[in-house]
């Protein structure tokens, strides 16, 4: 946890690069990372990589429904609806 | 783009859950069509098993159908079906149906213990290329390869994109165990993929 104005540490930044990557955080934390990244190629390349692993997932769709398994849905709730 | 292109306006559900409720079975049909790939999605990368995956499916539509009068207009009505499909598929986990082990590698400490630092960039060829199915059947590997806590969270969190709060209250956690698990999820995620990542350019912005 970091508290007033202490020097943001590579340590401190991968705590946060999700939360970083969202964009879910107070502005002065945000600046303070900020201004950690611009000097720490190493953390830039932390960020960007996660960054990267998550639009990966939100790009690629994974386990597309098969048709014979929503034929089957749709089988069971009509046997359902006909009970 | 999975996590909007299949997103249609609330409002209409909202619609075509009370014409459901009213037993207009045509209504329930339009849901199951926009949200059965989402809800089977969400079921495979938890269960980590098909046939489980359209067992959840099924066990949820069916939940769905008789429960209706418990959905309230004012959620969504995705949100309100893969909590269904989230609680069948974890209770389907916990029978012990789909036990499975799993490593638990590269265990973060975020406090006072060492972080494990990840070297940047043992670059493969940029040249490198990769079909979209063996894009697709290494993320989902990857995704299987998660341990059941961190699993979830990330599905809900990143795939299917739900908010932190939605995702809390989903799987009954805090906001700090969800963002805690979703940084982990990410991290290991990103050491499994760093050979699809793009750094080239990268690199060469990085080491001046």
């Amino acid at each position: 946890m970091m508290t007033g104005k202490k020097k943001i540490t590579c340590r401190d930044f991968l705590e946060h690069v999700s939360d970083y990557v969202d964009g879910a955080m107070a502005p002065d934390l945000r600046a303070r990372l900020e201004a950690h990244l611009t000097n720490c190629p190493d953390c830039w390349v932390e960020f960007d990589e996660t960054k990267m692993t998550v639009e990966i997932f939100q790009n690629v769709e994974c386990h597309p429904l098969p048709s014979d398994v929503h034929d089957r849905l749709m089988a069971t709730l009509e046997k359902h609806w006909n009970r | 783009m999975t996590n909007t292109s299949s997103q249609p306006l609330a409002f209409d559900d909202i619609a075509l859950a009370t014409e459901a409720k009213q037993g207009d079975k045509g209504a329930f049909t339009e849901l199951v069509n926009r949200y059965a790939q989402r809800v089977f999605r969400v079921a495979r990368h938890i269960t980590k098993n098909d046939q489980d995956a359209e067992d959840v499916l099924q066990d949820t539509f069916l939940k769905a159908y008789s429960r209706l009068g418990q959905f309230e207009g004012n959620a969504k009505f995705y949100t309100w079906i893969v909590r269904v499909a989230v609680n069948e598929a974890l209770m389907r986990m916990r029978r012990g149906k789909n036990r499975v082990t799993v490593s638990l590698d590269q265990e973060l400490e975020t406090s006072d213990g060492a972080i494990q630092r990840e070297l940047p960039a043992e670059t493969e060829s940029p040249e490198e290329s990769l079909s979209r199915t063996e894009l697709r059947e290494s993320l989902t590997q990857a995704i299987d390869s998660l341990s059941e806590i961190y699993r979830p969270v990330f599905v809900l969190r990143d795939v299917e994109g739900l908010s932190t709060e939605e995702t809390a209250e989903m799987l009954n956690l805090s906001l700090a165990a969800v963002k805690s698990r979703l940084l982990r999820a990410r991290l290991q995620l990103r050491q499994k993929l760093r050979r699809f990542l793009k750094n080239d350019d990268r690199q060469e912005e990085n080491h001046v």
